[in-house]
């Protein structure tokens, strides 16, 4: 991957000096783009930061300039001159900055990671698609086995805290409705129960005056239960309280679902568990992302418990079904089947979004490859997702038709061989 | 002069039923020192049987959401507009942007943005607020027909006798001795 932004650099190289390239309109070009670059020297010291780097940088430290230090500290390392050896693993900033030598630009992904708010750096070469034989070098089991356990763990919860962050705008509509009518049908109900005590009060009154006949007590209290709309508010009433324990149900349950889901326990193990559950906490939560516009649909064949851990399966779940509800455009479906088949469980998810073309699906398994514009995709989501399954003992698989949709199919075994510990393939 | 009427007409438009309900009893329990008619809400949870209804019947007012699955809520209040303009619109959103918020005020001339989740009183006191300008406006008009009415029958005779005049030079201004027979001027006569 490295030897292609090398690559690619040379040729942009070479245009730009066959065409007399104006350096102040680069410049230009680079201050405006929305993705961090920060370009470094051979000697790995800081010549250049665009504008979103800079930002970026604010974010991170006070001080621009220290927050920019902050992002390129990687002492240098001695022995990346030979590119053939550089470690294909992406995640390590030097190797990428600097290459041959040279002073390379490139793209880089900042996250806030973990719990102590330190800034973790991945970095994402540029692509070239001229030379596609290098990019399949680096498969995703390799890339991902590449990294400790450590490593591994943070990037999932990085992918994880992505995710949320996206759905949180959804989320926050999903709540926002029902405590919009559970705190206005409270307002209602105060004023309802005044009107019904001042009823309560006058009919108090009534029975003890001595003077009225019977008649002219149930007139005023007619009247009266007339200008409080008695009629309407017993009607009403029962309606009311059901609408709004309703409401506070839905709070309840998306609250459950965003715990059950953001949860990262790293020593939660292998355990047995309802993948129909799974699937139904992850739709709920995705539901409010698709906005309504989308129709779910589940065929369940009845499935036995399956030992899996039950935060990762959610995530791999979770990848799928947003990538799905991306990839459809205005309104569309998805469907989920699950089967057992042996010793194995099926679970296929389809969409009849956009699809993809071949040479697209080659590559969606592989960290940092992402079709959508900056900022909306990390890349990470798949390429996590078939690392999860790998360690499972499972499988991933992906058909897809442009235009037509995408089904992924993902088997499970019902048992680990060797659970608490990466299972080998 | 201003007629009375028994009941303002609303249209309340949320995808969410429960919304709907809730923003129907508010506004049922208006407090009458604000407002001289009740309110007559009909909710939808569909812009299109909303639109519908707008095509059928006159309203007051048209209170929407802004993000619905079906319709966009501007889309909608821009559509509810060219159906009936006289109308006042009110839009009740959780997530006004500053551009949304702009493209409703400057395209479809929305009276009021309400907050979601609203406060009860601020909703009444909007939508009363809205209401009586409404009348207002309507009263305006109404005036300003009447005026322009009496306008256009004084300018109509004002032409009638223009052409007159035109046709034959003098008649509109002839002249009538005591006996109120018309005075001729012999000299026209003689010069023709
Ligand atoms: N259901 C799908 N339909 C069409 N294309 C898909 C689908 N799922 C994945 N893809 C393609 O695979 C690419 C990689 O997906 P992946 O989940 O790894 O990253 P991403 O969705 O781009 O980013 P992130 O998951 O971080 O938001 C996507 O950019 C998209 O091009
Ligand atoms: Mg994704």
């Amino acid at each position: 991957m490295t030897m292609n932004v090398s690559k690619g650099l040379d040729a942009c190289r070479d245009a730009a000096q066959g065409d007399d390239f104006d350096l102040a309109a680069a410049t230009a070009v680079l201050g405006a783009l929305p993705v961090a670059v920060i370009v470094l020297d051979h000697r790995g010291a800081l010549c250049f930061a665009n504008a979103s780097a800079q930002r970026l940088a604010g974010v991170i430290h006070s001080d621009i300039r220290q927050g920019l230090q902050r992002l390129v500290d990687h002492p240098p390392q001695s022995d990346v001159a030979d590119a053939e050896h550089a470690p294909r693993d992406c995640e390590d900033r030097f190797d990428c900055a600097t290459e041959g030598g040279r002073a390379l630009g490139v793209i880089r992904q900042w996250r806030v990671s973990g719990d102590d708010g330190k800034v973790s750096v991945t970095v994402r070469p540029a692509r070239n698609e001229a030379a596609p034989d290098a990019m399949q070098a680096s498969t995703p089991t390799s890339t991902l086995d590449g990294k400790s356990a450590n490593e591994q763990q943070s990037l999932i919860h990085a992918e994880k805290l992505a995710t949320v962050g996206q759905l949180a705008a959804g989320m926050a509509h999903e709540i926002n409705n029902p405590i919009c009518y559970v705190q206005s049908n409270l307002g209602t109900l105060r004023d309802y129960l005044n009107k019904l005590f001042g009823i309560l009060e006058l009919s108090d009154q009534l029975v003890r005056d001595r003077e009225m006949t019977p008649e002219q007590r149930l007139d005023a209290l007619d009247m009266r239960k007339q200008a409080a709309d008695y009629q309407m508010i017993a009607e009403d009433l029962p309606a009311l309280l059901e609408e709004s324990r309703e409401g506070v149900e839905r709070i309840r349950q998306i609250v459950q679902n965003l715990r059950d889901f953001s949860r990262l326990d790293p020593t939660e193990s292998f355990r047995l568990f309802d993948v129909h559950r799974a699937i139904e906490t992850t739709l709920d939560i995705v539901r409010s992302l698709g906005g309504g516009r989308i129709r779910f649909a589940t065929y369940f064949q009845q499935l036995p418990l399956i030992e899996c851990n039950p935060t990762e399966l959610n995530q791999v779940l979770m990848n799928i079904l947003v990538n799905a509800t991306q990839a459809i455009d205005d309104d569309g479906a998805i469907e989920i089947h699950t089967e057992l088949s042996g010793d194995h469980i099926g679970i296929r998810i389809s969409d009849n979004g956009c699809g993809m073309d071949e040479a697209t699906r080659l590559h969606i398994f592989e960290p940092f490859f992402t079709t959508k514009e900056v900022g909306k995709g990390t890349g990470l989501g798949l390429s996590i997702s078939y690392g999860i399954i790998q360690k499972h003992g499972g499988r991933i698989t992906v058909e897809s038709e442009i235009g037509k949709g995408t089904t992924f199919v993902i088997t499970l075994p019902l048992r680990q061989a060797n659970h608490g510990t990466e299972a080998t393939s | 002069m201003n007629e009375r009427i028994s009941a303002y007409s609303l249209l309340v438009l949320d995808d969410e039923p429960q919304i709907v309900k809730a923003m129907t009893r508010v506004l049922a329990r208006m407090p009458s020192e604000w407002l001289d008619a009740p309110c007559a809400v009909k909710g939808f949870t569909d812009p299109h049987e909303a639109l519908a209804s707008l095509g059928e019947r006159n309203y007051d007012l048209v209170i929407s959401d802004l993000r619905m699955p079906i319709m966009n809520g501007l889309d909608f209040l821009r559509q509810a507009r060219e159906l009936q303009p006289d109308a006042m619109r009110i839009v009740i959103s959780g997530h006004a942007d500053l551009p949304t918020v702009m493209s409703a005020v400057n395209d479809t001339q929305v009276f009021r943005f309400i907050d979601k989740p609203w406060n009860d009183t601020e909703l009444q006191m909007g939508v009363a607020q809205a209401l009586r300008n409404c009348m207002l406006l309507r009263e305006n008009q109404r005036l300003a027909d009447v005026v322009r009415v009496q306008r256009s029958t004084i300018s109509r005779q004002e032409e009638a006798l223009r052409d007159l005049e035109a046709d034959s030079p003098g008649i509109t201004h002839v002249e009538r001795d005591e006996t109120g027979a018309i005075f001729i001027d012999e000299n026209e006569f003689d010069s023709d």
